[in-house]
């Protein structure tokens, strides 16, 4: 089993409930924001040390929510710190930029790497279409495309052109080349059917990145399986990522409270601009079909699901090493995936308690599932 | 659009053509199948004055004595050009009349201006997969849209004589060509229908390569029938080309929903 450590930047400096998106920058404050983004790199450099193989980021804009409007940015810093672990750029917002550049950026990472880099090739989350502009209901056509032509842009023997029906560019030559040959390993969402379907018709791994529900992970893990058969191609292991939020603590009631505080911060101030934006875009476009929509109508609901209930349906890792090692063995047992991402940083919980969860993770879990 | 057909006696026989519009000329050379009267031949036409000729052979026409394969057919083609046309011309080519359009190219490039190769055949790579024969597979790999496809009016009969008529000329890889592609001077627009399922990617990736001054565009959402699939998209695309020159290439801001603007 691989481990992937997933960081969002949050920024925890602020008390502003927001009920508007974009959410006012007044309250940032960039002395902290430099504080902050010093601490998240060690942090994230902390979890290689920690066995981490992978250390994730992505692309969020506009809010306190996350601090990564160029997730490259991050990737670029973290190869500067890390020796081992893959870069997991989880990703770039594809139909919000410029394909040709996400597909330069991404060389560029795994060039300076050295192959490090795992390329995410995401379509977002609807709100994000707002902040760049771009219609929601072109969301999913851009992405296909968008996909298409950074594989040819990282693959082509010759200067090309491309005639689309969202992108048309005359002449392509990307320098540098990727590392890894033919292309870096592309990692897409599966949170509904039709990602799912996708990333399996890519060839790409598929990423459920934040899991809420075992049956409904099957079901899509199930989608993407039969979709890549059709397709002439058999997932393995290796695949399929699966994520959620953990906390390892000395005491079940310490993650508890710990993680519980995160969360209410997560969903009153970091998340609370943004399902404002979420719900017109859901309501006002075709982002989603009529059942993913209503699946993801309700943000706050979504995001106040109790832990207890979370802990019911095995969708969340909290407690002592024992638990979270226990709770691994099962979602491996359920879902046979290779790579397990864990996000601990969730809303405002302490960086030396994220910190505190990754040595444990290293010292008591990591030995008793790393061969999984 | 409406095109007008003609004939022409040249040196090895007669002749059929068909005409359009004003303007600038272009050579359009078929593919396998014979004369289509798609959309963006009929936009085309608004700007310039398309000649499509019937290859010898093709919807009941007659072979020209000794005129077999690429090179010879090329020859027919610059006499046309000659009697015909009677100045440099513009030259687009699909699939067999892309390999004959390359022909054309390397043997008067005085008398050719500026070249368009579609979906090119005769440089089929060794290790390619080989042609479809199955008529539902070949459909299948030459259309992403066959939705798009207008009724033909040939008979079955005429459409297995076009078929045969195309072997005539065809070549699986003409290495003389190949060795020759260095020597075209026009410059040269390749499309590569971005799902091509008949004509290898590296046939595209090849002329590129050898051709001076090309440029390699991938019609997204199309395959073999670029034309057809994509009708928009490639007038969109030739049409900017065969306005603009190398010029194509430097986004020029206004570009109407058309595709092209056009001097009057």
């Amino acid at each position: 089993m691989q481990f992937s450590y997933f960081h969002l930047m949050p920024y925890t400096a602020t008390r502003t409930v927001p009920h508007d998106w974009p959410v006012s920058n007044k309250d940032f404050d960039p002395k902290v924001g430099a504080n902050l983004y010093r601490g998240y790199l060690d942090n994230l450099t902390l979890a290689e040390e920690c066995g981490f193989d992978w250390i994730g980021c992505n692309e969020h804009h506009m809010s306190p929510y996350g601090l990564m409007s160029n997730p490259n940015i991050i990737g670029a810093a973290l190869i500067e710190r890390t020796k081992r672990a893959k870069i997991a750029i989880v990703g770039s917002l594809v139909p919000l930029l410029n394909p040709i550049r996400i597909a330069e950026e991404y060389a560029m990472l795994d060039v300076m790497s050295g192959g490090r880099l795992i390329a995410g090739l995401l379509r977002g989350i609807p709100h994000e279409y707002v902040a760049y502009n771009v219609p929601p209901d072109e969301s999913y056509g851009r992405l296909i495309e968008a996909i298409h032509l950074i594989k040819k842009a990282w693959t082509a023997q010759e200067p090309f052109g491309w005639e689309g029906k969202y992108y048309q560019f005359r002449a392509i030559s990307i320098w540098p080349k990727p590392y890894q040959q033919p292309h870096p390993r592309i990692l897409m969402s599966g949170s509904t059917e039709s990602s799912a379907k996708l990333a399996a018709r890519e060839g790409a791994m598929l990423g459920l990145v934040q899991i809420t529900d075992v049956e409904a992970t099957k079901k899509m893990i199930r989608v993407y399986r039969d979709e890549a058969k059709e397709c002439g191609w058999n997932p393995g292991p290796e695949d399929i990522l699966i994520g959620c939020s953990c906390l390892i603590a000395d005491s079940f009631k310490e993650a508890k409270e710990t993680l519980e505080e995160g969360r209410n911060f997560l969903a009153d101030i970091l998340g609370g601009g943004m399902r404002t934006a979420q719900q017109l875009v859901l309501q006002k476009s075709r982002y989603y079909d009529d059942d993913s929509k209503k699946k993801f109508m309700d943000m706050r609901k979504i995001m106040r699901v109790p832990i207890e209930d979370l802990l019911a349906k095995k969708a969340i890792m909290c407690g002592t090493a024992e638990m979270v090692t226990e709770s691994i063995h099962h979602l491996h047992k359920e879902f046979g995936h290779g790579c397990m991402s864990l996000s601990m940083k969730i809303g405002n919980v302490p960086d030396e308690v994220t910190a505190k969860s990754l040595r444990l993770f290293r010292d008591k879990v990591r030995p008793h599932v790393h061969n999984l | 659009m409406a095109y007008t057909r003609h004939d022409v006696t040249l040196p090895t026989g007669p002749l059929s053509y068909y005409k359009a519009g004003s303007g600038r000329p272009v050579l359009y050379l078929h593919s396998g199948t014979g004369v289509r009267f798609t959309e963006p031949l009929d936009k085309l036409a608004e700007h310039f004055t398309v000649y499509m000729p019937i290859f010898p052979g093709y919807d009941g026409t007659k072979l020209h004595a000794g005129v077999k394969g690429g090179k010879a057919l090329a020859q027919v083609f610059l006499a046309f050009v000659d009697t015909v046309i009677k100045e440099k011309t513009d030259v687009i080519g699909h699939s067999i009349g892309g390999y004959i359009a390359a022909w054309l190219a390397v043997m008067a490039g005085d008398k050719i201006d500026q070249l368009v190769l579609v979906g090119t055949g005769g440089l089929r790579p060794k290790g390619s997969p080989p042609m479809p024969t199955d008529p539902k597979e070949m459909l299948k790999r030459a259309y992403v849209h066959p939705e798009n496809i207008k009724p033909d009016n040939r008979t079955p009969e005429v459409s297995a004589k076009n078929r045969e008529t195309a072997q005539h000329y065809s070549a699986v890889f003409d290495e003389e060509l190949a060795g020759k592609l260095k020597e075209i001077t026009a410059i040269t627009l390749i499309i590569h229908g971005e799902k091509e399922g008949i004509i290898p990617e590296e046939t595209s990736v090849l002329l590129r390569s050898r051709i001076k001054t090309s440029y390699m565009i991938y019609l997204y959402d199309a395959a073999h029938v670029p034309e057809v699939d994509q009708p928009q998209r490639f007038f969109n695309l030739v049409g900017d080309f065969l306005t603009r020159g190398q010029a194509f290439l430097v986004n020029k801001g206004d570009r109407p929903p058309a595709g092209v603007s056009l001097p009057s």
